[in-house]
């Protein structure tokens, strides 16, 4: 290739040989030959050949000829001459864009600018030909190669002959002649047919995933007409345990799970409407095109009726919205991108059998499918609507399941509502208003009160706890409260673990925690309160006091651990309380520590040392709000080294009791305070600051009158300007307090009490339609290539259409009227897409059988396989189409075939000539699934619910179903069966987990099914197997006129849906009587023993191979 | 597929059925590849032809849910101690997870320590005396700004979709070296952020699955392997003569039956359960362990104990020759805010251990073969979130290794001036799942399987073997 390039150059050259002016050139390009040979190809050898030449193409660029540069890769051209601006190159080493080259370390910085500089100068390379002679290409060859379009899965099924077999008395059908034709050609014979209680154990599993009693064995035994196996599969057909069976064999497909799974793993409390969706569609055989369409288009559907079928049909959507999704990203485009890629992918395994996700980055390296179809499709994702948004946590969409009429109503009642919340909202903002504004005269007084307060903190961090010296309750007056003893509140007492000999209150479900108290004191003064409490973690609690909020961060320290030993006493404060009774009030908006008591008492003495200027100034007349009180001590105490902070004087004269020397000229005034008395200094210290802010806040007032203080922000001069701002600050002193509406006008507090009231009775009328996770449609939309899968690097358009291969190279593209999700699901059930059909009938047949026609029934693209039986695929799946798309009448074909009759007896000479069965010379041995384990195990053992549909996750919708603090709180303690258990992702049931059920993210046709030793230990020592075997031993104890033999029988019936033999009867007693004889020597009651010996022989059969795979 | 046709008279095996009776005890012949779901030729292959000799034989991943600061342990930042409360001098990165502020200057003192003189925070006391057996990269960087997706793009490679996680894959590779216990052994793992993701074997078969002890919520000492305990509240014995009579019946059904793999398998299975439970009550029972050594975990405080006895099972569980073995601290490094407080408490919980788990490893010659791993999902922002918090940071982050044919004594890479964005030799995860497969003798880009139409890897389409880390 390179000697060929280098030819085509070189004939080239010697046509351009200059004429004019050549010496002159011939210099220049001297020096620029030395620039290149010295400086820029030694470079492009060292840090890009490795990917980027002749060896290795990454991203279809190469570096090693100014062609392939200028050409560029699969994002366009690398280099423009003279506009390094413009080149991808520079911005690529340069790492400023969405390629960094190197990947690793960056160029140094004189490699860049030489590399910079070369573009600049005009991309000089030897022997190269003039830039504007580069064409562009033209190799593209056909899309597809003759060889892609005649693989076998793109061809539309045929209806194939049926062939001539020697042995015309074993086909019951011509299914069975196809399989016969195979075998008679490989001279091999079928099987013997199944002996009838085979046979029915067999198509019971199948059909219902449980075994058949042991009535229905024998009635079918005893049954000799002609039709008695077909009568069998009708009546299993009509069980509703058909659709809980079969569904869930869909589901597998459709990868339902209750939660998103991967990383903030959320219920997905309405998932199971789409599962019982799926279990009635079986359960009334829904033809298979429309069940297809129903989940790609239902919500559109649905638009076309009006009737109960809505419903469902919007539910049936859930199909697509249900996928494992990453819901905290960063990048929404991302995340979006990532979701159609999961839709995308499980549409094309589920109904195509095809990889479609394999085309994402690159076009399919095995199968026809170029990038530009994946992208096409994509389109059609992209203008569907999933989820409400992509911020963290991001929201998937639901839908009511209500009739547009009763939308629209409830719509209408909701903005009722919205409009009495705003009109609430505005009552409340002008009260805010009027309040702060009453608030903002009191500035001195403010000031005052809180030095009073940081003066009683200081005080009390002093002070040691009277809680913990009972001795000197009396003398301290104390009245103690016993936590748990509050009036009002929905905190929890607990009186053990936690609580073990003190009784806590700790927290409950619902927040805010409420704990309120009545506390009666003989005299009104200031007290300490105490609290007793532990806590591992802070838990800051709001204190209030006589409705008044005087501490957000009462008992929030940690003490250590969450039980009593940790339980400590400590001061809270120092409050006012009046004659008689007090409410105390503790309050949280999250889980409250574990609080035991609570102390009033009078405070000890303060020794005359530590008081300060401030311990003589006596509370302010007015009445303050405590809250703003405390805002203005974190306020005060924040900005109490700050020189400019307008209240630098203030915290001065506290400091040192004089104001200081140098003084800026708004605070000229507090220059006299040094002349009077110490004593008066700090209260006519806050008379001037009253003053100072009042004149402020005029002064901005008249300003904003005037024509230049209209639309001013602020004032002109700095230190009023920062007055001004401490007062309008909405973090600063004067910020609305979380109690603000305590403190409104007694007529509003009336009139929100009365709107509030009236809100809570509209919401309370509000009807509750259930909600389903469904998609609609949005804008529609084409989408760009992304190459290498980066929403980076985006190349052409490409229209909504659909696969090339199938559909050809000239179709019409989808209107921009829809997404095409219907299109793209009448396309698929036509009755005329070439893999529809077959990958449904390759499904039921695997699920009869074990292994599909083709066994990888996810895959019928090149890398999968082909097909056992090529021709009794296409016959099943134009029988398929013909008959309606119906399911059962599938299960009627393929059961009442000889194949599917054949017992699975061994046959040495087959089973070395074809081990795996692929000629299907007898039927395959099956071991049962993680859900017909259980829900054999449960009816055995006589305690299978047989309770259809609905949830049972018991986590709130959007709630988080697993996190580290909380163990797993999805209860799997029920009886009924596997099929209506929750499917956590990243967190299944071990149950299910044990058995194969296969991780719930992705799709799977084709369970696998392991033998390892976690499977055994189930058996051994699982609760599921103790409880269940214990309660079948319970029964058959009971079963008193049984003798010993008897009872043995029983259980054989039960368990494995036949009598026992003779022999294994008194093999089971010898057993029986040996295990009696081990317990002998245990302490424990005679009956126990018995018990235990009955559960044992139980917990064997149970466990037994015969119990768990199907002849 | 004549090869496994061993037609002896009992019967043959398909590979698959080979895989399905196979369950934790491959031993040797760590038949990787040929476990497929489509049984296709192209799965046939013994991993240890392909690759090469193997520095390391497991790995005990010490794993740091939440994300420790690395500007605060292991990477050491004066200019950020300088500029602290400056604004950052440079651009944040485009997608990030939270507003940040200033930059924040680490409130702790570091120090050059061993002979090495790598430099370490104060909070890390002990682990700084080991430094010259530990590799410290200083220039992990990863793709997702989220816990889930780099959480998962730590433990399978992908940020996005559900894949195997790394010590299924090298279980994958290599098998298990004890019959009587699982390959790859998760002790109390997070439930959350992804939960089992974190160590599934997805389309891989389920043998490779990690198997969990306990969750992040329960304490270590009560934390179990799932239905090991006997519960049937009968002695051993008589348990055992329980399982010879299911024996008896399960091979009276296999005669009747005709030779099956699957069958067989069952039987075998139970053997292995029997063994197991026996076994692995005898190995959380660390009441054979000295007191000293006890004492040097730190079980003898409330403080260490809890990951003290994580590690210490991680030492017993490498002992007895299980391949991967990930233990937990979990989800307590996210410092969104109360960094000043958290990280010391932290630290202190595991510092101790990890210290003690190396020098016992080295002591009894376990340290040369076993490839000791510790880390986050990700690092944190060099500027503050909140007054006392930092933010996410997948843009550069330390990671560090120790024993398994590491160099010790090593700080590679370099984060910027800040500790922000790695810039120097810089190793992303899908790098450092290349190196640690290579160090276990893989080849990542051989160590493949074939799901959903084409060959899977560990690494995806990328990963570069960082051979300057190697001894």
């Amino acid at each position: 290739m390179k000697l060929r390039l280098l030819v085509v150059l070189g004939v080239f050259t010697v046509f351009s040989v200059p004429t004019n002016g050549a010496l002159l050139a011939a210099e220049v390009d001297l020096k620029q030959e030395e620039f290149f040979e010295k400086r820029i190809r030694p470079l492009l050898i060292k840090q890009c050949y490795d990917c980027h030449s002749e060896d290795s193409v990454e991203s279809g660029l190469r570096v090693d000829s100014l062609a392939a540069l200028i050409k560029g890769g699969e994002r366009g051209p690398a280099v423009v001459a003279g506009k390094p601006g413009e080149s991808l190159l520079i911005s690529a080493i340069n790492h400023s864009g969405q390629i960094h080259m190197p990947p690793k370390d960056k160029l140094s910085q004189k490699e860049i600018s030489d590399l910079t500089e070369w573009i600049r100068s005009g991309v000089y390379w030897p022997n190269a030909k003039p830039i504007d002679q580069f064409q562009e290409s033209q190799s593209a060859g056909p899309l597809f190669t003759q060889k892609d379009r005649e693989f076998w899965a793109f061809q539309r099924p045929q209806m194939p002959a049926v062939p001539q077999v020697q042995d015309t008395a074993w086909p019951q059908s011509p299914l069975d002649a196809f399989v016969l034709s195979k075998l008679e050609q490989a001279g091999a014979v079928p099987a013997s047919p199944a002996d009838k209680q085979t046979l029915i154990r067999r198509a019971t599993f199948d059909l219902i995933g449980l075994p058949p009693t042991h009535k229905e064995i024998e009635d079918f035994v005893k049954d000799d007409s002609s039709d008695a196996f077909a009568k069998v599969i009708d009546r299993l057909l009509a069980s509703p345990r058909y659709g809980e069976r079969w569904g869930r064999h869909w589901l597998d497909v459709a990868r339902y799970a209750d939660s998103n799974g991967l990383d903030e793993n959320l219920a997905y409390a309405n998932a199971f409407r789409y599962r019982d969706y799926v279990i009635a569609a079986f359960n009334k055989d829904k033809p298979f095109d429309q069940f297809v369409q129903e989940q790609l288009a239902g919500d559109i559907l649905a638009e076309q009726s009006n009737d109960e079928s809505r419903a469902e049909k919007i539910t049936a959507t859930g199909f697509l919205s249900i996928g494992a999704k990453m819901l905290a990203e960063d990048d929404e485009t991302k995340m979006q991108m990532d979701i159609v890629d999961e839709q995308l992918d499980t549409v094309g395994r589920t109904f195509m059998g095809l990889t479609l996700g394999c085309a994402r980055c690159h076009t399919h390296k095995f199968d026809p499918i170029p990038i530009e179809d994946y992208y096409s499709l994509a389109g059609i994702f992209k203008s569907t609507k999933t989820m409400e948004n992509f911020t963290v946590v991001a929201r998937w969409q639901e839908r009511m399941l209500a009739s547009p009429a009763e939308i629209k109503i409830l719509e209408e009642q909701k903005k009722q509502i919205a409009d009495l919340e705003a009109d609430i909202q505005s009552v409340v903002n002008k009260a805010d208003a009027q309040l702060l504004n009453d608030e903002r005269k009191h500035v001195a007084d403010y000031l005052i009160a809180a030095e009073i307060k940081k003066h009683a903190d200081q005080l009390m961090s002093a002070t040691k706890p009277i809680g913990d010296d009972p001795q000197s309750y009396t003398l301290h007056s104390a009245v103690v409260v016993e936590a748990e003893n509050y009036q009002t509140g929905n905190v929890k007492k607990s009186l053990t673990g936690y609580g073990e000999g003190i009784g806590v209150i700790y927290n409950n479900g619902p927040l805010p925690n409420i704990a309120e108290y009545e506390i009666e004191l003989p005299e009104s003064g200031l007290y300490q309160l105490e609290i007793r409490y532990a806590a591992a973690d802070a838990r800051p609690v709001e204190l209030s006091i006589n409705d008044q909020l005087v501490k957000n961060d009462a008992a929030g320290e940690v003490t250590g651990s969450w039980y009593p030993k940790s339980q400590q006493w400590k001061v809270e404060g120092f409050y006012q309380f009046k004659q008689g009774k007090n409410k105390v009030h503790l309050e949280s908006k999250i889980p409250f520590p574990h609080i035991d008591k609570i102390l009033i008492a009078s405070p000890r003495k303060v020794s005359k040392a530590d008081q300060s200027l401030v311990a003589d100034v006596s509370s302010p007349q007015t009445k303050l709000i405590s809250s703003i009180t405390l805002q203005w001590v974190d306020y005060l105490t924040k900005n109490s080294a700050d020189k400019t902070s307008p209240f630098f004087v203030w915290n001065e004269i506290v400091r040192t009791g004089k104001t200081p020397e140098k003084l800026g000229p708004v605070y000229q005034r507090f220059q006299k305070l040094n002349e009077q008395p110490e004593k008066e200094r700090l209260i006519k210290a806050a008379q001037l600051y009253g003053e100072l802010f009042a004149e402020v806040e005029q002064e901005w007032r008249t300003f904003q009158q005037t024509e230049a203080g209209k639309s001013a922000k602020s004032l002109a001069d700095a230190e009023r300007e920062a007055i001004r701002q401490v007062l309008s600050d909405p973090k600063g002193p004067f910020a609305l307090p979380s109690d603000h509406e305590n403190y409104f006008a007694a007529e509003i507090k009336t009139q929100l009490a009365k709107q509030r009231e009236a809100k809570k009775g509209l919401e309370k009328a509000l009807p509750q339609y259930p909600t389903a996770m469904a998609v609609s449609e949005q804008k529609p939309e084409n989408v760009k290539v992304h190459l290498r899968g980066s929403h980076f690097t985006l190349g052409k358009e490409v229209p909504r259409q659909f696969l090339q291969i199938i559909e050809g190279e000239n179709q019409t593209p989808i209107n921009d009227q829809q997404s095409g999700r219907l299109p793209l699901a009448q396309w698929l059930t036509s009755g005329q897409h070439p893999l529809t059909a077959r990958v449904m009938v390759n499904r039921i047949w695997r699920w009869h059988f074990g292994s599909g026609l083709v066994r990888t029934p996810d895959n019928f693209g090149k890398l999968g396989e082909r097909p056992t039986h090529p021709e009794l695929l296409d016959w099943l799946a134009v029988q398929f189409v013909e008959q309606g798309w119906s399911i059962k009448a599938m299960h009627r074909l393929i059961m009442l075939s000889s194949t599917y009759q054949m017992s699975a007896d061994y046959n040495a000479e087959m089973a070395s000539v074809d081990p795996e069965n692929r000629l299907l010379w007898r039927m395959n041995r099956k071991r049962l699934e993680a859900e017909a384990i259980r829900d054999s195990i449960l009816a055995v053992c006589g305690n299978l619910d047989y309770e259809m549909s609905g949830s049972m996750l018991g986590v709130e919708n959007r709630k988080y179903v697993t996190s580290t603090s909380n163990v797993d709180p999805v209860v799997y303690k029920t009886n009924r069966r596997s099929v209506y258990l929750p499917i956590v992702r990243s967190a299944l049931y071990e149950v299910l987990q044990a058995f194969d059920f296969g991780d719930p993210s992705v799709l799977s046709g084709d369970r696998t099914h392991t033998t390892v030793a976690p499977q055994a230990l189930f058996m051994m020592n699982s609760d599921l197997m103790m409880q269940n075997t214990k309660d079948f031993a319970d029964q058959i104890m009971h079963e008193t006129h049984l003798d010993e033999s008897a009872k043995v029988n029983r259980i054989y019936e039960r368990i494995f849906s036949r009598p026992a033999t003779a022999m294994e009867i008194t093999q089971a007693r010898n057993y029986i009587g040996q295990y009696r004889q081990d317990l002998k020597s245990l302490e424990m009651p005679a009956e126990e023993k018995e018990l235990r010996t009955w559960q044992s022989l139980c917990r064997v059969l149970i466990s037994s191979n015969e119990f768990l795979f199907v002849n | 597929m004549n090869l496994w046709n061993t037609n002896n008279g009992h019967g043959m095996m398909s590979r698959r059925e080979m895989l399905r009776q196979s369950s934790a005890g491959f031993g040797s012949m760590a038949l990787a590849a040929l476990l497929g779901n489509n049984s296709q030729a192209a799965q046939q292959k013994f991993v240890q032809e392909a690759h090469f000799a193997p520095k390391a034989k497991r790995v005990i991943f010490l794993f740091m849910h939440g994300g420790p600061s690395h500007m605060d342990t292991f990477d050491y930042k004066p200019q950020l101690q300088k500029d602290s409360g400056k604004p950052l001098p440079f651009d944040k990165p485009r997608i990030f997870s939270a507003q940040t502020g200033n930059l924040l200057g680490s409130p702790w003192k570091f120090k050059q320590h061993g002979e090495s003189g790598a430099w370490v925070s104060e909070l890390f006391p002990h682990v700084a005396g080991c430094v010259d057996d530990m590799c410290i990269i200083n220039s992990m960087y990863g793709s997702n700004s989220r816990h889930g997706g780099a959480l998962l793009e730590l433990h399978t490679g992908s940020d996005t979709f559900v894949r195997p996680s790394m010590g299924s894959w090298i279980t994958y590779g290599l098998g298990s070296e004890n019959r009587d216990l699982p390959g790859f052994i998760t002790v109390c793992p997070t439930l959350t952020h992804g939960g089992v993701n974190a160590y599934s074997s997805s389309f891989l078969p389920a043998d490779y699955q990690g198997t969990p002890i306990g969750n992040a919520s329960i304490p270590a000492d009560r934390a179990l392997i799932p239905f090991i305990s006997n519960k049937s509240g009968i002695p051993l014995s008589v348990q055992r003569k329980e399982l010879n009579f299911l024996q008896e019946l399960n091979r009276e059904h296999l005669a009747d039956s005709g030779p099956d793999a699957a069958l067989e398998g069952r039987i075998n299975s139970f053997e292995l359960a029997y063994r197991m439970q026996t076994a692995a009550p005898e190995l959380q029972d660390i009441s054979d362990e000295s007191e000293t050594t006890q004492k040097m975990y730190g079980l003898d405080n409330d403080v260490t104990k809890n990951f003290g006895r994580q590690c210490l099972m991680a030492r017993r569980f490498a002992e007895r020759g299980v391949r991967f073995v990930q233990i937990t601290h979990s989800y307590k490094w996210d410092q969104h805010s109360g960094l000043k407080s958290a990280l010391p408490r932290n630290s202190m919980e595991v510092d101790q251990p990890i210290a003690a788990l190396l020098k016992d490893l080295k002591s009894r010659g376990l340290l040369n073969d076993t490839l000791v791993l510790w880390g986050g999902e990700f690092g944190r922002t060099p500027v503050s979130q909140g007054d006392d918090g930092r933010d996410h940071n997948p843009q550069g982050y330390t990671m560090w290794m120790a024993g398994g044919g590491v160099k010790g004594g090593l700080q590679y890479g370099a984060t910027d001036d800040y500790g922000y964005y790695a810039v120097k030799n810089k190793v992303h995860i899908h790098d450092l799942h290349a190196t640690i497969l290579h160090l276990l003798g893989l080849d990542h880009k051989k160590l493949t399987y074939q799901f959903a139409g084409r060959d899977f890897r560990l690494t995806d389409v990328h990963g570069e073997v960082i051979s300057d880390l190697f001894a």
